[in-house]
């Protein structure tokens, strides 16, 4: 299923819903709405319960995301994931606590 | 040759002496017939024969004189022969020197040295022009180079995200057992690639780098050297244009000097042919004073038969009239004997006073030569001045900047091997390169198919496989690139080698310009050493002939007193005469028909023509009153007696006449006798040519050697 995002502001940061697939496909229009919403706003909260495929594509967004908030001094973090998240996480070999939770100070992009 | 005025003065007292004898005949004939008439009928009394008594004496001491002389004749002809030695060898050495320094020939110093400074000059142009070449090929090869710099980053992009995708592969292939069992091998395969191509970036990165930096340090230093060469040359080439100047200066002073010294050399050399010839009358001399003798003792025996034999001693009146115009014809002919030894003696005092002259010019000339020379020598000993040595050493630095190209150009040449070194290596690492981007293209496509296998699942790895495909695409090019790049650098490298190569051509050649420096320069000095000695040594050789002269002038005072002995045995004949003279026979003229058989002996033009005087009868010669005798010698025939003056006046008494106006027939005249150029022909035209023939005849080489500037050989005197 094609992935589709609904925006939400929340505490002046930017709560993006992904509903859908997460994988090679659909990255470069996720990619584009996480871009923007760094630029507008003062964060990135994103919810994957959603999310019904995710591949190595998704995640290396997930880490992509994470170095871009530590990069601009803004909080990134993951406030739900699905199961296919998660198995796509632990199938890269990834810490899950670090890729969704970067601001724990954590690097994420450690393989 | 104008005649000299001894000439015209002992043909004037020869003449002169002459008309004294015929007067002194028709003087004794007017006495004798005055007597008859006073006489009774009585027949006059004829002088004794013992009168005649001292001819024998004269003629024996005639012969005497005539061999002693001969002794001396010889002596000073050797002198001669070793003075005309000494002029020759001076002339010619003269002339070799002129040659050597302003000749058209090879031997010519000048035309070496311009020539040698030309072809140096010559040669470092190209090689700097080479050079200049080299250079311009090796700052190409830099900027391929450095081109070839650039591309290593791409190949490490490519090795970095062929790495990623292979990553990828690998985790998407975890996740179910189908895309492991696919896409494990291909994921671990595309990370090795991606490894290899990474350490091939770097190799290239490497080499590149290094040949770069090896590449700009030769530019350097070789522009360093070419910068530092042309200004070297340029100082080089207007110190050589400069010494050729100054050599040119030096050798036209030179020339000019041994220029004139030459002519005067010629000078001298053609007045000794002058004097050798005038020498060459001791034969003529000898067998007209041999004729003398013959007639005197004939005379003797003609008086005393007919003497009775121990009764009269008086000879007869017939005898008389018959014997004593011969008697007086010897004594014209002594005379004129005396007078030409008197001619001859003057004429060569007065050569050797213009030789004097000459070799005082001589050695004014080679004063300065010497000066020239000297100052030369002082400036050779280091002074910067010093023309020749100024050309040599500017030749010689020429010499170094040559050996300073051909070493940039070695240079060069290893710049460009190095390079190819390297291009070389570079091609192996794209060589290999090509081979992993085929392989990854291949792999690509096989995970195409695989990822189409696994259906939706798949799409994941198609992507992947796309990605991998692309990058070994963009390898391939890249690939594709350097070795373009690689081309131009190993065309440039080419060119430099070859340029090089050339320059092994252009190094012979240079080579061959530097052993072509160095023979000129030992030439140049060679021949500029072998100038100065000959021109030292002719300047020794014309002191050597100063002195000579004085040597051959003191030699030649036999000559007058020859003339003063042969004079007093004249003198006792015309007392002799003087005693006859009262009693000579009577007679109206000097007839030829009774002393005919006194021309059989003649064997000279000189006896005939006196004979001719005496008696009345043609004169032999071949103008009215004249006899030429030409001889050549080096560019002018040399005029022993010419016509006889106007002054000298002709007399004629009662008829008779003494001088004719033609020349007597020709009795069993010789050819044999070198001293015998007249022939009697009655064309004075044919006459000339014909004495000039004759001369010509008695010197077969002298007209050919004249154009070489030989003087010819005298052969009677050496």
């Amino acid at each position: 299923m094609a992935s589709k995002i609904d925006r939400e502001a929340k505490d002046g940061k930017a709560l993006l819903f992904v509903k859908g697939s997460m994988t090679v496909y659909e990255a470069e229009n996720l990619r584009d709405e996480m871009v923007e919403c760094f630029s507008a706003y003062d964060g990135l909260i994103l919810d994957l319960d959603g999310v019904d495929a995710c591949d190595i594509t998704g995640v290396q967004l997930l880490c992509s995301a994470g170095k871009t908030g530590t990069e601009e001094s803004k909080p990134f973090s993951v406030l739900r994931a699905s199961d296919p998240v998660i198995e796509a996480l632990v199938r890269t070999g990834l810490e899950a606590e670090k890729v969704l939770n970067p601001e724990n100070g954590q690097n994420v992009g450690d393989v | 040759m104008a005649r000299r005025p001894a000439e015209y003065q002992g043909e004037k007292l020869l003449n002169h002496r002459i008309i004294q004898l015929k007067k002194m005949s028709l003087k004794a004939y007017g006495l004798f017939k005055e007597k008859q008439k006073d006489a009774d009928g009585s027949p006059s009394e004829t002088p004794n024969v013992e009168i005649l008594d001292p001819l024998t004496d004269v003629a024996s001491v005639l012969d005497v004189i005539c061999k002693d002389a001969e002794a001396k004749f010889l002596e000073i002809g050797e002198k001669l022969q070793t003075f005309y030695f000494e002029a020759t060898e001076l002339a010619r050495q003269t002339l070799d020197a002129v040659k050597l320094v302003g000749g058209e020939g090879g031997e010519n110093v000048l035309v070496k040295v311009k020539g040698v400074s030309r072809n140096a000059l010559h040669a470092l142009e190209g090689q700097q022009a080479g050079v200049a070449a080299d250079l311009y090929n090796a700052e190409a090869v830099v900027e391929q180079l450095e081109g070839l710099f650039s591309f290593a980053p791409v190949l490490e992009k490519i090795s970095l995200s062929l790495g990623v995708v292979g990553l990828n592969i690998g985790i998407e292939g975890a996740k179910t057992e189908q895309a492991q069992e696919k896409f494990s091998t291909f994921s671990s395969d595309i990370r090795q690639l991606s490894r290899k191509i990474a350490g091939i970036g770097l190799a290239i990165n490497d080499d590149a780098k290094a040949a770069m930096a090896t590449q700009k340090l030769s530019c350097a230093q070789i522009s360093l050297g070419l910068t530092r060469m042309e200004g070297l040359a340029e100082d080089a080439g207007d110190a050589v244009h400069g010494a050729v100047r100054q050599v040119e200066e030096l050798t036209g002073i030179l020339f000019e000097v041994m220029e004139k010294a030459g002519n005067h050399s010629k000078e001298i050399s053609q007045r000794m042919g002058e004097i050798v010839v005038a020498i060459q009358f001791h034969d003529n001399m000898s067998q007209r004073v041999a004729h003398i003798v013959q007639g005197l003792d004939a005379i003797q025996n003609f008086f005393k038969e007919g003497v009775s034999a121990g009764e009269e001693k008086n000879m007869t009146p017939e005898r008389m009239a018959d014997g004593f115009p011969v008697l007086s014809l010897q004594a014209a002919q002594l005379s004129r004997v005396i007078s030409e030894i008197d001619g001859i003696y003057q004429s060569v005092l007065q050569a050797f006073d213009e030789i004097q002259v000459h070799v005082k010019g001589l050695g004014e000339r080679f004063s300065t030569l010497e000066a020239a020379n000297v100052e030369g020598t002082m400036k050779r000993k280091g002074d910067a001045g010093d023309p020749m040595g100024l050309l040599e050493r500017s030749l010689v630095s020429l010499n170094s900047l040559l050996g300073d190209g051909r070493t940039l150009s070695e240079e060069m040449r290893g710049a460009a091997s190095h390079a190819s070194h390297v291009a070389e290596r570079v091609a192996c690492h794209t060589k290999e390169v090509h081979g992993i981007s085929f392989e990854t293209h291949m792999m690509a496509l096989n995970a195409i198919i695989k990822a189409a296998h696994l259906g939706d699942e798949g799409r994941v790895f198609e992507v992947l496989a796309q990605e991998v495909k692309r990058l070994s695409d963009r390898s391939t090019l890249f690939a594709t690139d350097v070795e373009k790049r690689l081309t131009l650098i190993n065309a440039s490298a080419s060119a430099l080698q070859n340029e090089a190569s050339d320059g092994k051509e252009h190094l012979m050649g240079e080579g061959e310009a530097k052993a072509l420096l160095d023979t000129g320069l030992m030439e140049i000095t060679s021949g500029y050493a072998t100038f100065t000695e000959n021109s030292l040594d002719a300047q020794k050789r014309s002191v050597r002939l100063k002195e000579e002269i004085s040597s051959v002038m003191s030699g030649l005072t036999f000559l007058p007193e020859l003339a003063g002995d042969l004079t007093v045995q004249l003198k006792r004949m015309e007392a002799v005469m003087a005693a006859l003279q009262p009693f000579a026979a009577e007679t109206e003229n000097l007839t030829q028909g009774k002393i005919d058989h006194l021309v059989q002996r003649y064997t000279t033009s000189e006896e005939r023509e006196i004979h001719g005087k005496m008696l009345g009868a043609p004169v032999v010669s071949a103008g009215a009153n004249s006899v030429k005798r030409t001889v050549e010698t080096s560019t002018e025939d040399v005029v022993i007696f010419e016509d006889a003056p106007e002054e000298i006046s002709h007399e004629a008494e009662q008829g008779n006449e003494f001088f004719s106006e033609e020349a007597p027939p020709r009795e069993n005249a010789s050819n044999d006798n070198v001293e015998l150029f007249d022939d009697f022909s009655a064309d004075p035209e044919e006459k000339m040519q014909s004495d000039k023939d004759k001369a010509y005849a008695g010197t077969p080489d002298a007209r050919k050697k004249h154009d070489e500037d030989d003087l010819g050989d005298n052969i009677e005197l050496f």
